[in-house]
């Protein structure tokens, strides 16, 4: 065995010493390069046109065991032209080629077993008639041989292997330039009938790219590798893996860098159809630095591209992205934005891509751990997360769509989170978004003015409905919103001046609204709530809300051509409103209503209904106001062109008012407000009802105020009539009730500069000016009065009845008539107003059978003009007529004082009194022997400035007759005499009394009136006496009415 | 002695008549000054009063009608608020063109100048 094997060695060596002395024989002796290279070149010319250079050709066979190859060294193809970097077209320093001659001759395969070529240069170049230099090769024209069948079954290319392979390519018309440094490309092939196998790797150092055209487009690769390991199945199904790394990627164009020191990588298994150009990748990975693509699916490129493709991307940190755009693009879309985190999307491309079609695009994308920080924004957003879906279609925009599957953030101690959709996004992107925030308010203080300073919390879930034109433009018409907004905690101040606080309150809102208002349209819908709202101002007022149920109206707000619309319906508990500066206060208990304010014309409208339980209110200690319900309706119309505030406003208001009661520090007892029922407006003013108790005194004021708008504007007359009606008047309660209300203690301007001229006095004075009542001119308003018992001092009048009329600048109490126990009466006072410290005043009034008693109780400055007069008891007439201009302070003027009285009596009874005495005393009235009866009496007196004279007048009292007269003057000094004209005394005797009215001095004198009441011994002075206390009565009584007359309707 | 009571009588009747002073009405025709206080005759037999220190003009004055007998004037102030009239009579103690002095029934006298 051992022999055997020895023998089996040494002829295995034999054989194979003799093969290589074979081989040597045929390398160094039979293919020689000198035999070997004048047949290449003489192949060259077939080939190529232009100049060629190639050193040898050999034959190799240990460099490439243990196949033969043959060698070409030192190739070069020459093709001059202008402008061309280099004369050399290529030059190859070694190509090397073997061939499995063996297969070749046995199965009829081709077997080029490698393919080696290194050290390769090629200067590529395009001048300017788009000439290029490589443009050398002939081509073979020879048609092809379809009929005859392949002359090999099978190619395969096993190694081809290139080595330190440059290229420079030069394009003049294009303005292109690239090379391309160190390809090393090692590539096996195996090409078996109708299908090809290869594995295919390439390097190169450096590619660099440049159009010298106006984009200035400049490219540079670092590293290149490349590497395809697959096969083609009948030409036609390329399947296989394409890697391609490609280190330091730069682009840059117009001076942009579009792409900097990238690193691009793809892992692509693929199949390809090449017939249809449809490729189909499956879990392929394309990656740019460290963001990387994932596309699974297929693209079919015909004369459409169709395609349906899966992508998904890594978590890709979006600063990394940001790297990837160009410098010019982030500041134009992200100036003074700094966004980080990162973002992962994934989806699908479905669909024909072609001229007029695009695919549609399907993706998810997740925003996770991001945060975002926008210049002078002052809102830092952080923990920002996102989900969101979106679809594309391109061919129908309408069908694009994005899915908010949720967004949310953070800023400060406030979050906010979003979802919702966003349909029809390529063109007017409709928004369907539902938002929940809570929003510490702190955070908002860049929003908020600075001179306000508010803490709290909101609160809000929000679902709105529009598109980008109206969410950008703000149409109010075309955002559908609702929501609720809590605000909790919120304390606000304003200006250091203004303080709003509150526990809690939540505004629910509705946009646009569904209620509907008659003077404009409603798109705004608010309903504010709040259990507690206080609001302070300081050094002005401070009102608590409790209770508060609002529901507020807005119109269109961004319409700038009209102006907003507010309607307000509120619903409160109780309000309480203090205002410091002038300590008024007030309660208002469950105000409920309606109030509105809208543009009206060219005008503002108002409308408010009002109603609430009670009002409490009170104005320091002066005065003080608690009423029952009151209703109150009310329109208005604000016009700016007006000038009187009536007429700017064009009020119209129904007020009923029930249970008030109302005091004033000048009035001591309450004024009781029963009832008041009313209505106003620019052309009346009528009260329906009205029922005010006033200490014992109730009243009811009825009527109508006309004309209001046509006396403003100076065209008629204001016109009313109203009605005074009362059960019980109690008219002294009521003048002392009265008394000093609106007195004004400061003296008068006009009467202090008269007092000052009268008195030369040059010291200065600080004068304020009085505000006497100014009776209105262009006024025509009766009251008529119905009063059915009045108290008159210590007597009840009954049946009063006149009008008050105030006509054109006169006030007139025009024949109030009325009855008592003690008279008839009737009154009529007039009040005119020329100037302020020049007003008239006067009165007429008729006291008709009335006793003397009563006259005085009820008048009782008749006992100190005519002493006398309480001396006697009857029943009397009583008339008076007096007027006197009044100073601005009302003090009369006593330089226009006139008066005049008339008293007559029948049937009279002296009475044992004092003063009765002494003149009795003084005359020698018998008085036991004296029937204490007089006839009559008829007195006339007058007042003219400051002196009151008591013209004469007769007493007869049984065998007496006496006459009287006197003098009075206001600073109480008086001067009467009286003529005893008849008596048993032999003489007739006067007697003066002067002195005041407390001290009166009797003295005898002489009897003046002796012949007075003789008719047949009158003088001539005694029957002008007679004359003017004729003329006085008559004109008095002259102003006497039908009693029955007086009660008025 | 019968011709000097004869001739005594009738002395005092011509001094008892001379009690009834008479005085031309046309003196008191014009504007007449009292301090502040103004009157008004005019031969119509209407008149007109007022009184500065009262703060009140001509324009505002009181008017009344007046007549005047032997030395008695009558002033008729008809009221501007009622039919009533108020009569006021004064005796007159000068009257000149430039100067008039009345007392009124109350006594007072008053001294004006004619403007």
């Amino acid at each position: 065995m051992k022999k055997l094997l020895k023998i089996f060695a040494i002829t295995l060596g034999s054989v194979m010493g003799l093969s290589v002395i074979g081989v040597c024989i045929i390398v160094w002796f039979v293919f020689t390069p000198e035999k070997l290279t004048p047949i290449v070149k003489g192949y060259i010319p077939a080939f190529v046109t232009c100049q060629t250079e190639l050193d040898t050709v050999d034959l190799t066979f240990f460099s490439t065991f243990p196949h033969f190859g043959i060698r070409l060294n030192n190739v070069a193809l020459i093709n001059p032209m202008d402008g061309a970097p280099s004369d050399t077209v290529a030059s190859i320093k070694s190509l090397v080629a073997t061939v499995d001659v063996n297969e070749y001759l046995s199965n009829a395969n081709v077997v080029i077993n490698g393919v080696y070529i290194d050290n390769t240069v090629a200067n590529i170049y395009v001048n300017a008639d788009s000439v290029a230099n490589y443009d050398v090769f002939i081509s073979d024209t020879t048609a092809e041989d379809t009929t005859s069948s392949s002359v090999f079954n099978q190619l395969a290319i096993k190694d081809v292997k290139l080595t330190n392979i440059s290229a420079q390519y030069v394009d003049v018309p294009s303005k292109m330039n690239a090379s391309i440094t160190n390809i090393n490309l090692d590539a096996d092939m195996l090409m078996e009938g109708d299908n090809i196998t290869a594995d295919v790797d390439m390097t190169s150092d450096a590619i660099d790219f440049a159009l010298t055209d106006s984009s200035q487009l400049k490219a540079s690769v670092g590293d290149f590798k490349t590497r395809f390991s697959g096969g083609i199945e009948n030409y036609n199904f390329v399947k296989g893996t394409l890697n391609v790394f490609l280190n330091n990627v730069s682009a840059e164009m117009e001076g942009t860098k579009y792409a900097d020191s990238l690193k691009i990588q793809t892992q692509m298994p693929l199949e390809v159809t090449l017939d249809t150009l449809k490729i189909a990748l499956k879990d392929a990975l394309i990656g740019i630095n460290e963001n990387q693509i994932s596309l699974t699916g297929d693209a079919e490129i015909g004369d459409d591209i169709r395609m349906n493709m899966n992508f998904s991307t890594n978590n890709i940190n979006l600063p990394t992205l940001f790297q990837l755009v160009p410098e010019e693009m982030l500041k134009e879309y992200l100036d003074g934005i700094t966004v980080d985190g990162d973002i992962q999307l994934s989806g699908n491309v479905r669909g024909i891509m072609n001229d007029t079609l695009m695919p549609l695009v399907s993706a998810d994308a997740t925003y996770s751990n991001g945060s975002v920080v926008v210049k002078d924004l002052g809102h830092d957003l952080y923990d920002v997360e996102a989900t969101v879906h979106a679809d594309i279609d391109l061919n129908e925009e309408k069908n694009s769509k994005v899915a908010i599957r949720s967004v949310s953030a953070k800023t400060g101690k406030s979050m906010v989170t979003l979802s919702g959709d966003i349909q029809d996004l390529l063109n007017d992107m409709d928004f369907n978004i539902k938002a929940n925030a809570r929003v510490c308010l702190l955070d908002l203080k860049n929003e908020i003015p600075a001179d306000i300073f508010v803490t709290g919390w909101v609160d809000a879930v929000v679902a709105a409905q529009c598109n980008l034109d109206a969410l950008t433009n703000v149409n109010l018409k075309k955002i559908r919103a609702n929501g609720t907004v809590n605000l909790s905690d919120l304390d606000l101040v304003y200006a250091d001046s203004t303080f709003v606080n509150t526990q809690k309150i939540a505004v629910d809102f509705t946009l646009p609204s569904t209620r509907t208002q008659n003077e404009f349209k409603e798109v705004i819908d608010l309903a504010v709530k709040s259990d507690n709202l206080h609001v302070m101002m300081t050094d002005f007022f401070k009102t608590d809300l409790k209770g508060t149920d609002l529901r507020v109206g807005v119109s269109d707000v961004m319409d700038t051509t009209k102006d907003i619309a507010v309607a307000c319906d509120f619903n409160i508990k109780n309000v309480d409103y203090i205002m410091e500066s002038d300590t008024i206060s007030a309660t208002v208990r469950n105000p409920k209503g309606t109030a509105k304010m809208f543009p009206k014309g060219k005008n503002t409208g108002y409308a408010c209904v009002f109603n609430c339980d009670s009002i409490y209110a009170k104005v320091a200690n002066d005065v003080a106001a608690r009423t029952g319900s009151i209703s109150l309706k009310a329109k208005a119309e604000y016009d700016e062109n007006q000038e009187d505030v009536i007429l700017q406003w064009n009020p119209d208001v129904v007020l009923n008012f029930n249970q008030g009661q109302i005091s004033v520090s000048a009035i001591e007892k309450p004024i009781k407000v029963a009832k008041i029922a009313c209505d106003f407006n620019k052309s009346r003013f009528k009260i329906d009802q009205s029922k005010i108790i006033l200490g014992n005194s109730d009243f009811q004021l009825t009527g109508i105020i006309k004309n209001i708008a046509d006396y403003i504007n100076g065209e008629d007359l204001l016109k009313g009539e109203l009605k005074f009606t009362s059960d019980y008047t109690d008219v002294m309660e009521l003048m002392e009730l009265a008394s000093g209300f609106g007195d004004t203690t400061e003296v008068a301007v006009d009467t202090m500069k008269a007092e000052l001229a009268k008195t030369e006095s040059t010291e200065t004075a600080t004068i304020e000016e009085d505000n006497p009542f100014m009776v209105p001119l262009g006024v025509d308003v009766v009251m008529n009065t119905d009063i059915k018992k009045a108290l008159v001092g210590k007597k009840v009048i009954e049946h009063v009845g006149g009008g008050l009329t105030i006509r054109d600048g006169v006030l007139v109490l025009e024949e109030m008539g009325f009855t008592c126990d003690a008279a008839q009466m009737q009154l009529t006072a007039t009040y005119r107003s020329p100037r302020k410290n020049h007003l008239f005043t006067g009165l007429d009034f008729h006291l008709i059978d009335i006793s003397i008693a009563d006259l005085i109780d009820m008048i009782p400055d008749i006992d100190t003009i005519v002493p006398m007069l309480k001396s006697f008891s009857g029943k009397a007439e009583f008339h008076l007529a007096a007027e006197t201009y009044l100073k601005s302070n009302y003090e009369p003027k006593y330089s226009t004082m006139l008066g005049a009285a008339a008293i007559k009596g029948r049937d009279l009874v002296v009475m044992d009194n004092e003063t009765f005495e002494m003149i009795s005393k003084k005359l020698l009235f018998n008085k036991k022997k004296t029937k204490n009866v007089v006839d009559s009496i008829d007195v006339e007196m007058t007042v003219y400035r400051d002196e009151v004279e008591l013209f004469p007048f007769v007493v007869s009292m049984d065998k007496y007759q006496a006459v009287l007269s006197g003098h009075h003057n206001l600073d109480m000094s008086c001067k009467y005499h009286i003529s005893l004209t008849k008596s048993p005394l032999p003489i007739k005797l006067g007697l003066n009394l002067a002195g005041t009215l407390d001290d009166l001095k009797p003295q005898l004198a002489k009897c003046e009136y002796k012949k007075l009441y003789k008719p047949e011994k009158r003088g001539v002075v005694d029957e002008r006496v007679l004359h003017l206390k004729q003329t006085i009565s008559s004109s008095l009584q002259s102003g006497v009415k039908n009693q029955d007359a007086l009660i008025k309707d | 002695m019968k011709k000097i009571l004869v001739s005594l009588c009738v002395v005092l009747f011509l001094f008892a008549g001379c009690n009834k002073k008479k005085f031309d009405v046309a003196d008191l025709y014009g504007r007449w000054a009292s301090g502040t206080l103004y009157e008004i005759y005019n031969a119509s037999g209407n008149g007109l009063t007022w009184d500065e220190s009262d703060d009140v003009t001509e324009e505002e004055a009181q008017s009344f009608t007046w007549e005047l007998e032997d030395a008695t004037l009558t002033r008729y102030h008809q009221m501007e608020g009622s039919a009533a009239v108020v009569p006021k009579t004064y005796t007159i103690k000068t009257l000149t063109a430039i100067t008039l002095v009345y007392e009124t029934s109350g006594g007072k006298t008053f001294t004006f100048t004619k403007q």
